[in-house]
């Protein structure tokens, strides 16, 4: 059996990571807010990667939402353990559930701040929804063997997406249209910073490592008392929950919301990300839902065989290193501070060899050049 | 009367070739416990087969048969072999194993959607259509065929699982590989075995997809796999007769809505509907317990 993953338990003293982490979250979002949220910030934009700036923009956004929406999934499919192939069915009801709340009070949107507001409370309302939702179809589920947890939630996410296009209230297949946008990047990425937090804060805590116990060996932890189902379905309802945020987002982006997106194939997009980045890597999902979404973005010609190079690329993942290419390792940012002026030492000691060596070398063919010279 | 009499032998017809495509899921899975998510795509990979012999090269119909069922084996090999093998080898979890068999899905899709276009491709009937009419109840001929040849397939299968030494060693396998290969049995190509009966099915199951249909597209697969699939989950996964029972049902299941004259849309919500129900109170499927009949 596995040790846990020492990321997972604290190293350093109490206080100075929370100030740590705290700063370098402001710090992100002082860098996004210049970078792309002040108005300023067309002003001074590089093109990088051969997008311009609205492309830049839009990117950010899809990152946020997509960002979201793989730590759900690897909340329940890497830490859990449980194969969920329905994630777009949770997103699809948060997002829908929040976007029927904006519709209904759009007319009251006067101002940034009301709008902002009205997000936060969308978000809650996604969020409690896609939480019912995963609550009620975890109940059968998770008391199964893993299999057939793949397939209710797949079958879920199927009857989900038929539901959303025979119903009025949701548009039919049509979708509901004029969701009252929110495109502000600051938000999105503070509502990132928040759910990653709830997640990691989650798996470091005794209910973390619980749901690890339960994953690494399901008889074991039931027998050292751990309440395998009940730990196992708050999980999955909080994994649904924080999908239905994402959805939230994802309808307040692009102001429209179609059944047909919320297919299988959107969740086994969310899958492929999940299984790259490591299955249990938070760091991984959030590193690999950026390059993924990039990558097709700025390589059009690409796209054709997007998923061919995904498939092939995942199956060799599996079978040379199926926890994932960053397996279990999270990035800590204090250990990373730490170790900072140790690695600056090091390499500074090695800049300064690397001199002193030239010198040397210099100064030994000197001494070479006057010894000859005497001879 | 005679409209839903019409309407249910169609949804058997469906229902056949579903349990054809089921019994391939359940085999598959009862051997190596692998929900195979490719094997909707054997049959979308056979069915453009039949397409590229019999209209593009103009083979005769029956060298075509013949060739396309061959071509859909080799391809379900070579996924055992190159896919699965490995991952059985390193004695993988099944989240890895599930994780394959939906890329192989993928890639198997995707190529065919590079190499034939994502258009569906439509041709003429593969044998005339004729109505055979019973008072007011009427058949064609193709759902007879289709009705009769799954019939007599399902029976031969499980002949062959019954008295035949593979078959036994199949069982064996499918019971407890380990032992099974301590009592000299080549688990290896059992496995294959499998795989090849499991396309070879697959493979019937296309020609009558494509009799029926008369158009096939590169996504055919997924969806028909995902409605076999929920059959040999309901019939009991592992089992055989669940598997042509499953189909059955869920042939009828999709026909429903024609009965009730209401959007089909809901006959995908039955039958989700009806999977998640039997998995709540009988997760192991109706002929679950039977493991008797175990492959």
């Amino acid at each position: 059996m596995q040790r846990s993953n020492n990321s997972l338990v604290p190293l350093y003293s109490r206080k100075k990571p929370y100030l740590i982490n705290l700063i370098s979250c402001v710090l992100l979002l002082v860098l996004v807010w210049i970078t792309l949220g002040a108005d300023f910030s067309k002003s001074i934009y590089v093109n990088i990667l051969g997008l311009n700036f609205r492309q830049m923009e839009g990117l950010a956004f899809i990152i946020c939402y997509t960002i979201i929406l793989a730590v759900s999934l690897n909340l329940s499919t890497g830490c859990l353990g449980e194969l969920v192939l329905g994630h777009a069915g949770f997103m699809a009801i948060g997002g829908y559930a929040g976007a029927i709340f904006l519709k209904a009070v759009s007319s009251s949107i006067t101002s940034e701040a009301i709008n902002n507001l009205y997000t936060v409370i969308a978000l809650l309302i996604g969020f409690v929804f896609a939480g019912i939702a995963g609550f009620l179809v975890g109940i059968p589920a998770l008391r199964l063997r893993g299999d057939y947890l793949a397939i209710i939630t797949l079958g879920f996410g199927q009857i989900i997406v038929k539901l959303l296009e025979l119903f009025k209230f949701t548009g039919g297949a049509s979708g509901l249209t004029k969701i009252p946008k929110n495109q502000n990047i600051v938000l999105y990425v503070l509502i990132v910073i928040i759910v990653v937090l709830i997640i990691f804060t989650l798996m470091r805590s005794r209910f973390g490592r619980m749901i690890l116990a339960i994953r690494d060996d399901n008889i074991a932890s039931e027998a050292c008392g751990i309440p395998v189902t009940k730990c196992k379905i708050a999980t999955f309802a909080l994994s649904a929950a924080l999908a239905g945020i994402g959805g939230v987002l994802f309808a307040q982006y692009n102001g429209v919301l179609l059944p047909s997106k919320f297919s299988f194939n959107y969740s086994i997009d969310l899958l492929v990300i999940v299984v790259l980045g490591g299955l249990g890597s938070f760091t991984g999902s959030i590193v690999s839902a950026t390059i993924l979404t990039i990558i097709p973005e700025s390589l059009r010609f690409f796209s054709d065989y997007r998923i061919i190079v995904y498939s092939v690329i995942l199956i060799i993942i599996m079978i040379t290193r199926p926890s994932g290419l960053l397996g279990r390792y999270e990035f800590s940012m204090t250990r990373f501070i730490k170790m900072l002026p140790k690695r600056v030492k090091n390499i500074s000691k090695k800049i300064a060899m690397f001199i002193k060596g030239i010198f040397k070398r210099k100064s030994s063919n000197n001494s070479k050049n006057g010894g000859n010279e005497y001879e | 009367m005679s409209e839903i009499v019409n309407q249910i032998i169609i949804g058997i017809q469906m229902g056949s070739i579903y349990a054809l495509v089921a019994l391939g899921y359940t085999m598959v899975y009862g051997i190596i416990k692998l929900i195979n998510f490719a094997h909707g795509d054997f049959i979308m990979v056979a069915c453009f087969m039949l397409y590229t012999f019999i209209i593009i090269l103009k083979l005769p119909a029956i060298l075509g048969l013949i060739l396309a069922i061959l071509i859909t084996i080799i391809i379900g090999v070579l996924t055992e072999r190159v896919a699965y093998r490995p991952l059985r080898k390193k004695k993988s979890p099944t989240i890895t194993a599930l994780i394959t068999a939906i890329a192989v899905s993928l890639i198997l899709e995707n190529l065919f959607q590079l190499l034939f276009g994502s258009d569906s491709k439509m041709y003429p009937d593969l044998i005339k259509q004729t109505t055979i009419n019973i008072g007011k109840i009427s058949v064609s001929n193709i759902s007879l065929i289709t009705i009769i040849v799954s019939i007599v397939t399902m029976i031969l299968l499980t002949l062959f699982i019954k008295k035949t030494k593979v078959g036994k060693a199949m069982r064996a396998v499918s019971e407890n590989s380990d032992a099974a290969q301590l009592m000299g049995i080549n688990v290896d190509r059992t496995i294959s075995i499998t795989f090849i009966i499991g396309t070879f099915l697959a493979g019937i199951a296309a020609i009558m997809y494509y009799m029926k249909y008369l158009k096939i597209e590169p996504f055919l697969g997924s969806n028909l796999g995902l409605y076999a699939f929920v059959a040999a989950v309901v019939g009991g996964i592992g089992s055989i007769p669940g598997a042509c029972v499953g189909g059955f049902l869920i042939g009828i299941i999709k026909v429903l809505p024609n009965i009730m004259s209401i959007n089909s849309s809901y006959a995908d919500i039955f039958l989700f509907g009806l999977l998640i129900i039997i998995l709540i109170f009988k997760p192991t499927g109706i002929f679950g317990k039977n493991i008797g009949e175990k492959v």
